[in-house]
């Protein structure tokens, strides 16, 4: 399979509001309910098609506790987009995201592309922060909002393929589309496990 | 038996067959099981069985021997009592119950965040009562070292303890504080993970050395050491190999020091080297996920581990 683009993008966000779950999700369609705390990053890749354009995927799943940013600048300092979690279900989790948005503001590539993913929607009941006050927050910042569960699957396909729109529409305005020096001719066996466990989708909002 | 302990420069390089290809469930001959390695302490054991407490007596009288039998292993009937002996565990010390003040310590909600997620499939883990005594030592050592506190990682390592101290929660703290503070591992933790980052470094230049071959192919493929070898490192193995695996690794690094995991690590690449050398950066990084999973020679492992010539500190030995 010809890859057009390779992107890497990363997973950040406060411990435990599901950035691995997200990514197991997209990437191998399965949700484990027992899922380890990551320790340092993971990294897991798809391959996805947008219009003509066919896209590998490189997605660096990090750990949520600060002090691991001493360990690995480079996942973000490299990385072309981000995708911003915080569980609707904690308060402060989403004040993380805010403090992540000035950081890559500051040190990351100006140009990445980031999306906001509010998680954990199949637990509506326990919500701490409003929908609205997230989509205003993600607006102003001129990011989309996604409200996300990996547990249903619900939004997870369409935050992780925001991003890569995102991105290849930045490449295409600036009108110098960087062809990976990576990207060659090759044939990847991926997502044999689609579709592992079908849950039933709870009552997202 | 007994003669792994020494001569770490001068043990031949033994040409290893690719181990993951041995089918699951079928152990080869060589592999000790913990019968054999209790047999082989009880054994010793005997000599000193009027002794009020025989495995202190045998590491006061014959401490080579005391030494180079916990390298080659440590049975899981005798196991915690072992690692006592050999890291001096002096539990008087420290008021656990005085550490439990959770107003004292930041680290809390960190803490909390990963109790329900540490080894989540372990029967003691798997209980409240196993949830409560990981987060009390992981709290306390938190309080205990305030410029440390709570790291991810951690809770592996503490866990691990409360396994083969059937779930002591005061024992489990003595040992991970003596290891942690005394035996250097907090170094590990420490804001900007200055060990991590040494023993990372020491690692890829034995490596390109002894191996520049992997060596090459990690680089080629950008496999990077956040993916696998700092996860080795900070949470000493605990994070990707069994319970089983893990404790033979921590039998050689409490005899031989905390940069003995690089000794290790080299170990564990080189025999898995012809699984690596075929595998690009997905694949790797899916195959380093689940090495715990692997069949692995743990008895070569660590026959191999010694003929590494790794810079190690004498002053972290144990014992």
């Amino acid at each position: 399979m010809e890859v057009d683009r390779e992107f890497k993008i990363v997973t950040l966000g406060e411990g435990r509001v599901g950035k691995t779950s997200l990514a197991m999700r997209y990437v191998r369609g399965q949700f484990n309910e027992k899922e380890q705390s990551t320790t340092n990053a993971n990294f897991l890749e798809k391959n996805i098609r947008i219009n003509e354009t066919s896209i590998k995927l490189n997605i660096w799943d990090t750990a949520g506790q600060e002090r691991f940013r001493a360990l690995a600048p480079n996942y973000y300092r490299e990385a072309k987009g981000a995708l911003l979690v915080y569980d609707i279900t904690d308060k402060e989790s989403f004040w993380k995201v805010v403090s992540w948005v000035e950081e890559l503001k500051m040190q990351a590539d100006k140009d990445i592309s980031f999306v906001i993913a509010g998680n954990k929607c199949d637990l509506e009941l326990d919500r701490q922060i409003p929908k609205e006050q997230a989509i205003a927050y993600a607006k102003q910042i001129g990011a989309a909002h996604y409200s996300t569960s990996a547990k249903s699957g619900m939004g997870v396909n369409e935050c992780f393929e925001e991003i890569a729109k995102l991105i290849l529409d930045k490449e295409s305005r600036s009108g110098s589309p960087i062809r990976s020096s990576k990207a060659r001719s090759r044939v990847i066996v991926k997502n044999q496990e689609e579709v592992v466990k079908k849950k039933k989708s709870g009552g997202c909002c | 038996m007994g003669a792994a302990c020494c001569g770490s420069k001068v043990l031949k390089h033994v040409r290893v067959a690719d181990v993951s290809r041995v089918p699951m469930g079928m152990i080869p001959p060589t592999y000790q099981t913990d019968q054999d390695i209790e047999n082989n302490w009880n054994k010793e054991l005997n000599l000193y069985q009027d002794s009020n407490n025989p495995i202190s007596t045998f590491k006061e009288q014959n401490f080579t021997k005391f030494r180079s039998l916990i390298y080659n292993g440590t049975p899981k009937s005798l196991r915690f009592e072992i690692w006592q002996q050999a890291l001096n565990i002096n539990s008087d010390e420290i008021s656990v119950e005085n550490l439990l003040d959770s107003n004292l310590s930041t680290s809390l909600s960190d803490i909390e965040k990963d109790i329900t997620r540490t080894f989540p499939a372990n029967p003691l883990f798997s209980t409240e009562l196993g949830q409560k005594t990981l987060k009390e030592v992981l709290l306390a050592f938190a309080n205990h070292r305030p410029n440390i506190g709570y790291c991810q990682g951690m809770n592996y390592i503490a866990a691990t303890f409360l396994i083969t101290c059937n779930g002591d929660r005061n024992s489990a703290f003595y040992i991970m504080n003596c290891v942690l503070s005394k035996f250097g591992a907090e170094r590990l933790f420490e804001k900007g993970f200055p060990l991590v980052k040494e023993l990372c470094s020491k690692f890829h230049n034995s490596l390109r050395s002894a191996k520049p071959n992997i060596e090459a192919h990690i680089l080629k493929h950008n496999f990077d050491d956040a993916l696998w070898l700092t996860k080795w490192f900070i949470t000493m193995f605990t994070y990707s190999f069994s319970y089983e695996t893990v404790v033979r690794f921590w039998d050689g690094v409490f005899t031989k020091g905390i940069r003995f995991m690089i000794n290790i690590s080299l170990a564990i690449v080189e025999m898995i080297e012809s699984e690596i050398l075929k595998r690009d950066l997905p694949l790797l990084s899916e195959y380093f996920s689940g090495i715990g999973q692997r069949y692995l020679n743990i008895d070569l492992i660590m026959k191999n581990a010694l003929k590494y010539d790794v810079q190690i500190d004498n002053n972290d030995q144990a014992v």
